[in-house]
């Protein structure tokens, strides 16, 4: 049987609910050893991953699941926001992911994705075929960093 | 605690205040009181972000339309005092440059 996750947690979604979700998701990073200023970005992308799926795949329902894992391992801390929603456009995403935001260009939407992709050392988005996201996140471990 | 907003005029300008966390929940009212001002107001908008202790992307696209609501109107749309975690949302969506931030009217 496959190891389990360091934390599996199941989300309404509910935006109502990111609030609790941002804490537990700062106390992992926090004790995993990052900074607090390193820890408030990667607790601000973690929420935005999660705001997605309950905006953009779940068109706002609050009765649907949004999973979420988190891990240390291997030198690398991972967490992954999963949704059984609407998948994302692979061309809006990539759009999204090609506007690295220089401001010239001011729109309001589009810029959780950029976000995400500054924090993170990786992150690696999987639309479903038919249905469902896959968002996988990945940064170094601080501690690993320092040998 | 939920977002609460509350409205001052200073020396001519619309000020607003809002105190909590500005996220996908809470950015509709925030997007609310800052269109009601920025198209109703007499004279220049701000928002004084001192009072927010967390800021989401939907809460920089209601500053971002907060801003495009007042260049077409011919004001200024100026934020106030944000708080150290306002403004690394602001620099990490590189939007820092974009708005007119000061600590003070």
């Amino acid at each position: 049987m496959e190891a389990p996750h360091d934390i599996t947690l199941t989300l309404r979604s509910d935006a109502r609910l990111l609030k609790a979700v941002r804490g537990m998701v700062r106390g992992f990073v926090l004790d995993a050893g990052f900074s607090e200023d390193k820890t408030a970005e990667i607790v601000l992308a973690v929420d935005e991953a999660c705001a997605n799926a309950i905006r953009h795949a779940y068109h706002g329902s609050p009765r649907r699941p949004v999973m979420m894992t988190l891990d240390q391992a291997d030198g690398w801390v991972k967490i992954e926001v999963c949704d059984e929603g609407i998948p994302a456009p692979i061309e809006k995403l990539q759009k999204c992911m090609d506007d690295v935001g220089t401001g010239d260009d001011l729109k309001p939407g589009g810029l959780g994705v950029p976000l995400m992709r500054h924090v993170f050392d990786e992150v690696c988005f999987e639309p479903g075929v038919e249905r469902g996201n896959r968002i996988a996140m990945r940064i170094r471990h601080p501690k690993k960093n320092e040998g | 605690m939920a977002l609460q907003i509350a409205n001052e005029e200073q020396n001519g300008t619309t000020v607003l205040n809002p105190k909590g966390d500005v996220d996908l929940s809470s950015s509709p009212q925030l997007r609310e009181a800052v269109l009601k001002a920025c198209k109703g107001a007499s004279g220049d908008v701000a928002v004084r972000l001192s009072g927010v202790d967390y800021m989401d992307s939907s809460g920089v696209a209601t500053l971002v339309e907060g801003l495009k609501a007042s260049q077409q109107a011919g004001k200024k749309f100026i934020l106030l005092a944000p708080s150290a975690s306002v403004l690394k949302v602001l620099q990490l969506s590189r939007l820092d440059s974009v708005f007119d931030i000061r600590e003070t009217l």
